[in-house]
């Protein structure tokens, strides 16, 4: 038990010296897994560990125990009791009993007035009954249906947290880089569960003056989903960044970047940092990322490394790119190059963290020896 | 007859009221089969510019679709006064489809409009398909290029076995296996053991071109 005790005390001073601006005493490891990965190590059923809390918790448990971590790895976020529960289009299963998010379109281009006008009300009343089969009755039985999802979301939400707690308190691990609620992206929220992948790519050619009004309509949602009720000091909620690199610059600028700057800056001002997972590759935006309020943090799928250490990682936390794939085709020492050579570039900031460029999803994408070295690499290496 | 160097151009530069507007003149003159044909093939010439622009960093993922969509509206408004004589022949087929246990089909569709645009003749086996559906549609349609698209990591492990299942079914000479999506990369590409990766729908139309030339 001191053990663990003294390894979280020592995770948790990197982490408070990572997030204050200061240089810890070695880069921190913040792998990633989700819980179909944590599944396919522990032998456990998907489909069952969907709907008991037990096997679920047995899964993340082989994660933790497999992998080098500084914080609590292995993680679930889409609970498909919830969905089934309302009916939900919107977050399905595939054959594979993975949660997946199919390309919808929830609103019309039709429904933007009464979207700009009124959001929280076109979202509850319109939106909703029509992505949610459950939901689309009478206003009684829609709310109880409501209530059910509700309930078993706060069931489901309260057990990830004990089961975050427990594992923490097994393996001695510190905080990670997410503490508090996720939020969207205003132009990401109105393209991934409204508009649609496809549908808001024409919206931005078709009627921008639109989609402007429709991004600074919801942008109070965004900042309320994003502000619990119970803040405390140092909170960092999570943003999952999307469409913008299928942007061109102008519809970027105009569109997608300003009330994103907003929302971040409001959360910032609540004493919420940021902590942005930027999909696919930013650099391109990089000298607006540079700007967002210090408490940002970057996980980065992929970009120019070099680029963001000299800009973003000046000021900011930063980590990601390392491809955990890689561990299929290389050889168990050619992995520990290709992280030694990132160490090398990104430990040029001071608030560089290990992190994979995603969640492993599949134990299958990876070999599992060579990237428990590589984890546990940087832990003894990537020293300061 | 429209000046059909008018219509390629309003197409690459992505102005669709321009465009429908040309093809609604067009229709109304009651063109020719051939006459119809040339406007179609401008159209598709179109889509080479906005494929140059996409390659040299001009447009984007977003350009190309909105481009793929006036294709689309254009070769629609165009279909009742295309003959079946005139039709080009295809320049390839291209079995197509997102692989099991992945639901995502942004990337294939994109990959699947420029292709035809380019002249091949895609047959799409849809979203979260097994490698049984892969062989299926490879014996029925004999193409030249299987498609195989991916957002979800998981896919690679699918990838691999649409790969082997068509090794094990004495399918794979012969046949250039392409891989595509947010999923893929040299090193997975290897471990695949399929011919070519990319995160490019237009390289992968591009490399499909040289492999049927």
């Amino acid at each position: 038990m001191s053990n663990v005790a003294e390894l979280f005390a020592e995770r948790s001073a990197i982490r408070e010296d990572l997030f204050s601006g200061k240089r810890p005493k070695r880069v921190p490891v913040y792998p990633n897994f989700t819980l179909e990965a944590a599944c396919g190590l522990a032998g456990v059923s998907l489909l069952e560990a969907h709907y008991d809390p037990e096997l679920e918790f047995k899964a993340h448990d082989k994660i933790c125990e497999t992998f080098y971590s500084d914080s609590m790895a292995s993680l679930n976020l889409r609970y498909p009791p919830v969905y089934q529960l309302l009916g939900a289009k919107n977050w399905i299963l595939a054959s594979n009993g993975v949660v997946q998010h199919p390309e919808i379109e929830t609103m019309f281009p039709e429904d933007y007035d009464a979207f700009i006008e009124s959001p929280y009300d076109t979202i509850m009343e319109v939106f909703l009954p029509r992505v949610c089969s459950a939901l689309d009755t009478d206003p009684i039985n829609s709310a109880t249906v409501f209530a059910k999802a509700f309930q078993e979301w706060t069931v489901r939400e309260a057990g990830r947290m004990g089961t975050i707690g427990a594992l923490s308190q097994k393996y001695g691990y510190s905080a990670g880089t997410v503490t508090a609620p996720m939020t969207e992206a205003p132009f990401d929220f109105l393209a991934d569960q409204l508009r649609g992948f496809k549908g808001i790519l024409m919206d931005c050619r078709r009627m921008p003056d639109k989609v402007e009004a429709a991004c600074k309509a919801v942008l109070p949602h965004m900042i309320k989903v994003a502000t619990p009720l119970h803040p405390y000091p140092g909170m960092q909620g999570f943003i999952p960044l999307h469409l913008a690199p299928y942007m061109n610059p102008q519809q970027f600028e105009k569109l997608w970047w300003p009330t994103f700057e907003e929302l971040v800056i409001e959360m910032d001002k609540r004493n919420i940092g940021a902590t942005i997972f930027a999909e696919n590759d930013w650099t391109r935006f990089l000298d607006y990322l540079t700007r967002l309020p210090k408490s940002t943090v970057a996980w980065v799928e992929d970009g120019d490394m070099k680029k963001y250490t000299e800009t973003f990682g000046k000021d900011h936390v930063f980590g990601g790119f390392f491809d955990p794939t890689i561990t299929l085709t290389k050889s168990k020492e050619e992995c520990i190059d290709v992280v030694k050579e990132m160490c090398e570039i990104c430990m040029k900031s001071d608030h560089f963290f290990f992190a994979f460029n995603k969640g492993v999803m599949d134990i299958k994408s990876i070999d599992v020896g060579k990237l428990q070295a590589v984890l546990e690499w940087v832990r003894d290496n990537a020293h300061y | 007859m429209v000046d059909v160097a008018v219509l390629k151009q309003a197409l690459g530069d992505l102005e669709e009221d321009k465009v429908e507007g040309i093809l609604g003149e067009f229709i109304a003159s009651s063109p020719s089969a051939d006459e119809t044909q040339s406007v179609v093939e401008a159209c598709q010439q179109g889509m080479e510019i906005v494929g140059d622009n996409f390659e040299s960093g001009t447009y984007f993922v977003g350009d190309l679709m909105y481009a793929a969509q006036i294709l689309t509206q254009s070769l629609e408004t165009l279909k009742p006064l295309m003959s079946s004589g005139s039709a080009q022949a295809a320049k390839g087929v291209i079995v197509l489809g997102t692989v099991a246990g992945d639901i995502h089909d942004i990337g294939k569709n994109i990959y699947k409009a420029l292709s035809e645009a380019a002249g091949f003749a895609v047959v799409d086996i849809g979203i979260d398909q097994p490698s049984g559906a892969f062989v299926d549609a490879i014996k029925a349609n004999k193409p030249q290029i299987v498609g195989l698209s991916g957002v979800l990591t998981l896919s690679i492990a699918s990838m691999k076995e649409v790969v082997d299942e068509l090794k094990a079914a004495g399918l794979r000479d012969g046949i250039k296996v392409m891989i595509g999506g947010n999923a893929v990369s040299a090193e997975t590409c290897e471990y695949v053991g399929a011919d070519y990766w990319s995160k490019n729908a237009a390289a992968s139309v591009k490399k499909g071109l040289e492999y049927v030339s």
